[in-house]
């Protein structure tokens, strides 16, 4: 079983700035190991910029990123020691387009953990058959459907052995129809235990999946709570604002 | 390294340096818009149901476009020297160049005209224009628009290897470069003379296209 | 008509010779010129303004002057400046390489710009360094980009190489200009030394019109996996 009491991630006080855009300010959350936790709210709000400094895609103004106790920082030349724990999942798939879905999920493990062929195979494979997509391993990303792409994304992710998996809404962009092959995969993950921090805009999902929930407008953290007390009690006026204008237009 | 740079030896040779560059400019403009007036005809040439001619013009183009300037221009100065016909070294690099220039427009503009949409032609034919109609008011203007940025190219590369035409004693601005060098031989000096007076002149090539293009941006 | 034929098989087995040579010649150059270019097609593209400043001069200079001066400076300009005597090869190689690097420096820049940056954040996110993002991920999809235009500028390159022989570098058309002076047969020589130039370069054309029209619309089956294909597709 999980040890639910281990705080893997820890951002104190972040602040960000694009120039003269403030994106983040001062944004404080702690992430439990073993527990979802899904950031919602209006475009703009900063919750992609957020996730990206997590993973140090993003380098911060000033606060601190602690991950398993560590403080990290993100301009240092060993950052990509960094991202071996933590995963990303990008909204735009960003599978490698010159490689098969195998040799996708096959490259970060040799060239970046430095595994056999024969066990980057293997695992690449049982991932694949895992999000279900093992008759295609030797397609092309072009050859895949969004739906397809993105779970081959998450596998390649899964391949790190992550600790932590970031997930920038994932299924914004893919056909409405394709959305639930990716969200079942998410599902899956969580109930096996993978502590994951997910920016979406799927409501129903987040309230599924989620052991709490965070709303996040104009780079601050409005609320925070769980489930169902946010969806069905928010305590802020912006919160419900917000809540009126997603969940009444479905 | 013990070399000083001095220009007062060579400020006396600027006209003749000068003089040189208008050589340079006279043979570039000539076979500038003599070879892109060639240039047209040979484009819809390439284009023409007539397979003879079709053959022809492919044959001209593609012989000019796989063989190096110099060959062409040694073979009108030199070449036919063999048979006791002599060329001027002034008309040989010209003429050389000119049928140069045809051959690489051709492309230019058979490739402009090949990108306007056919879908224009299809609106405009939709719209009871004639085929004539069609071609003045539709296809030319954007293609003429389209053709702008690789004609630049050609006219600076044009500028450029006018210098070519050096080997045979033409005496355009690389020709009285070496000249001067050998008088003075302050290489350095002449050499930044030299390439100032190319740079500026393609620099202008460069900016009046520019502007051009600006004009129209959409 | 004055067509002679006292220009023996040797001394067309000497040109032939040179036609060798220009190629060998031609090819070092290409090498040279995508290493220089690569170094600066990437500094082109540096967050430092010193290095976007030098290699954009560099570049501005090498396209605006003739090949011909470039091709004199470095004849003169080497024993001058800096007091060694090189060989023609020498001469020619550098000129060439200086000349190449220019125009590969754009295809270059170009090729590496064409990638995706969601590729390279992909690769980021997945632990990689700077070096493996660069050769796993960015060079293989940027070569796609950077090989069809180099190759045509390959071609190019074997035209303005005639230039050479000017400062006396022994390839295709001075060795013909020394069969000449023997012969006395300048038609009759250029028309062949034309001849041999537009076979390799017209040669060249077709191949690269075939493999690379080929290379665009090659997605290999996916109810074939096992078929290998030479270029993956993008």
């Amino acid at each position: 079983m999980v040890d639910r009491n281990l705080i893997l991630l820890e951002l104190k006080n972040i602040n960000k700035s694009f120039g003269n855009l403030h994106v983040l300010n001062d944004v404080s959350m702690t992430v439990v190991q073993g527990k979802v936790v899904a950031i919602i709210g209006p475009s703009g709000s900063g919750k992609t910029t957020l996730l990206r400094c997590v993973n140090a895609l993003e380098s911060i103004d000033s606060g601190e990123i602690v991950i398993e106790n560590k403080r990290v920082n993100p301009k240092s030349r060993n950052v990509h020691e960094l991202r071996e724990k933590v995963g990303f999942i990008f909204q735009a798939f960003n599978l490698f387009a010159h490689l098969t879905t195998l040799e996708n999920i096959m490259l970060a493990q040799r060239i970046v953990k430095k595994r056999s062929v024969k066990e980057a195979r293997e695992r690449a494979f049982s991932l694949l058959r895992k999000v279900g997509l093992e008759d295609k391993a030797n397609y092309y990303p072009s050859q895949l459907s969004g739906g397809q792409q993105q779970r081959v994304a998450i596998a390649r992710a899964l391949a790190m052995d992550p600790k932590l998996l970031l997930m920038d809404e994932i299924t914004s962009a893919l056909d409405p129809e394709l959305v639930s092959e990716v969200l079942d995969v998410v599902i899956q993950l969580a109930k096996d235990g993978m502590t994951m921090i997910i920016v979406t805009h799927e409501m129903g999902f987040a309230r599924n999946v989620a052991s709490r929930i965070i709303f996040m407008d104009n780079g601050r953290i409005i609320e925070q709570g769980e489930p169902n007390k946010i969806f069905n009690n928010p305590e802020q006026e912006r919160t419900r604002d917000f809540l009126n204008k997603v969940l009444n237009h479905k | 390294m013990g070399y000083k740079i001095i220009f007062s030896q060579i400020t006396p040779y600027l006209p003749a340096f000068l003089k040189g560059l208008e050589i340079s400019i006279i043979i570039s403009l000539i076979g500038m818009l003599i070879g892109s007036f060639i240039g047209v005809f040979a484009a819809s040439g390439r284009t023409s149901s007539v397979y003879i001619v079709n053959k022809l013009v492919n044959i001209y183009v593609e012989i000019f476009r796989n063989t190096p300037l110099l060959i062409q221009m040694y073979l009108l100065y030199f070449g036919l020297a063999q048979f006791d016909i002599q060329i001027s070294s002034f008309i040989s690099a010209t003429l050389a160049l000119t049928l140069n220039v045809g051959a690489y427009t051709a492309v230019i503009f058979q490739t402009g005209l090949n990108a306007v949409h056919k879908e224009q032609r299809e609106a405009a034919y939709a719209m009871g224009m004639t085929s004539f109609q069609t071609f003045r008011y539709v296809i030319l203007p954007q293609a003429f628009r389209i053709v702008i940025p690789p004609l630049t190219n050609q006219f600076i590369s044009v500028f450029l290897f006018s210098s070519v035409a050096s080997t045979i004693s033409v005496r355009e601005l690389t020709y009285i470069t070496m000249n001067v060098e050998s008088i003075t031989m302050r290489t350095f000096e002449v050499f930044i003379i030299t390439a100032a007076l190319y740079l500026i002149v393609t620099t202008v090539i460069s900016l009046l296209s520019s502007i051009y293009e600006r004009s129209y941006k959409y | 008509m004055k067509l002679d034929t006292s220009i023996y098989l040797l001394d067309w087995l000497f040109i032939l010779k040179g036609a060798g040579i220009t190629l060998f010649l031609c090819l070092n150059a290409m090498v040279f010129g995508s290493i220089l270019g690569l170094i600066i097609g990437t500094m082109r593209t540096s967050k430092l303004s010193i290095l976007k400043y030098i290699s954009g001069a560099y570049i501005y200079i090498i396209r605006g002057t003739p090949l011909l001066m470039q091709l004199f400076l470095v004849y003169y300009g080497l024993p001058v400046f800096f007091r060694i005597i090189v060989s023609a090869y020498t001469t020619a190689l550098v000129g060439l390489t200086v000349y190449a690097a220019a125009y590969l420096a754009e295809i270059v820049k170009a090729g590496l710009q064409s990638v995706d940056k969601g590729q390279k954040d992909a690769a980021k996110a997945l632990g990689m360094t700077s070096w493996q993002e660069f050769r796993s991920i960015v060079l293989p999809q940027a070569l796609k980009v950077i090989v069809p235009p180099a190759f045509g500028f390959f071609i190019a390159l074997i035209k303005d190489s005639s230039l050479v022989a000017i400062i006396g570098f022994i390839e295709l058309t001075r060795s013909s200009r020394m069969v000449i002076s023997r012969t006395y047969q300048p038609f009759t020589i250029y028309l062949g030394v034309a001849v041999i130039y537009f076979v390799i370069c017209y040669g060249l054309s077709i191949i690269s019109q075939k493999y690379f029209k080929a290379n665009r619309q090659d997605i290999p089956k996916a109810s074939q996996p096992w078929k290998t294909v030479a270029i993956k597709v993008s």
